[in-house]
């Protein structure tokens, strides 16, 4: 996802503006920290314009989670 | 009243609101003199209320009552191990009430509080909240 906000110059405060969150959830996904919704991770993938899996891919322990 | 305050505003209002009403209670109850000897605690929560509300964190969007998906989710389990603690410390006060023959019946009270809370929270959040109507083939 950093790639991705990186590549079109955002910085986190300004994808967290773009998709409604904190700044903190965005620091928070990138570092894996925080596995967002459904919901938000499409307003995250459209914001990108790409496949949510080409964004997310969590981990089996994630998921069992 | 909380609509039209700025976020930033909303808690230390609400603060000085409780605060107010439970000192003028307090003096009315134990002397006005008493009052001035506990003004400084709700002016410094006040104060800090509004300094941290204006933080951008988690602390801060809490405050504001502004929180995203991750700090409700953050909220929620600190809102349940609250509710876990307090349903423990009521229960053994209703033990230590119970069997040191004082009065024991608020205990109970509120432990019949928490259980009639539960399930009233079951009832509007319970499975039937996710379950579909019968769809007919």
């Amino acid at each position: 996802m950093r790639e991705h906000r990186n590549q079109q110059g955002m910085t986190q405060a300004d994808l967290a503006v773009a998709v409604g969150v904190s700044r903190q959830t965005v620091i928070s996904i990138e570092s894996g920290r925080y596995l967002p919704s459904l919901r938000l991770a499409f307003r995250i993938a459209r914001q990108f314009g790409v496949p949510l899996e080409q964004l997310f891919e969590p981990t089996n322990e994630e998921i069992q989670e | 009243m909380n609509t039209h305050l700025p976020p930033r505003f909303r808690a230390p209002a609400l603060f000085a609101f409780v605060a107010a009403v439970a000192l003028a209670i307090g003096g009315a109850v134990h002397g006005w003199k008493t009052v001035p000897d506990v003004l400084p605690v709700p002016i410094v929560v006040i104060v800090a209320l509004y300094l941290w509300g204006g933080r951008d964190s988690d602390a801060g969007a809490l405050i504001r009552h502004h929180l995203d998906e991750r700090q409700a989710e953050a909220r929620l389990k600190v809102q349940a191990l609250v509710g876990r603690v307090l349903s423990l410390a009521v229960a053994a006060a209703y033990i230590v009430a119970s069997t040191s023959k004082t009065t024991w019946w608020p205990w109970a009270a509120l432990l019949g509080v928490g259980m009639g809370t539960f399930l009233i929270g079951w009832l509007m959040y319970g499975e039937h909240r996710w379950r579909k109507p019968t769809q007919h083939q």
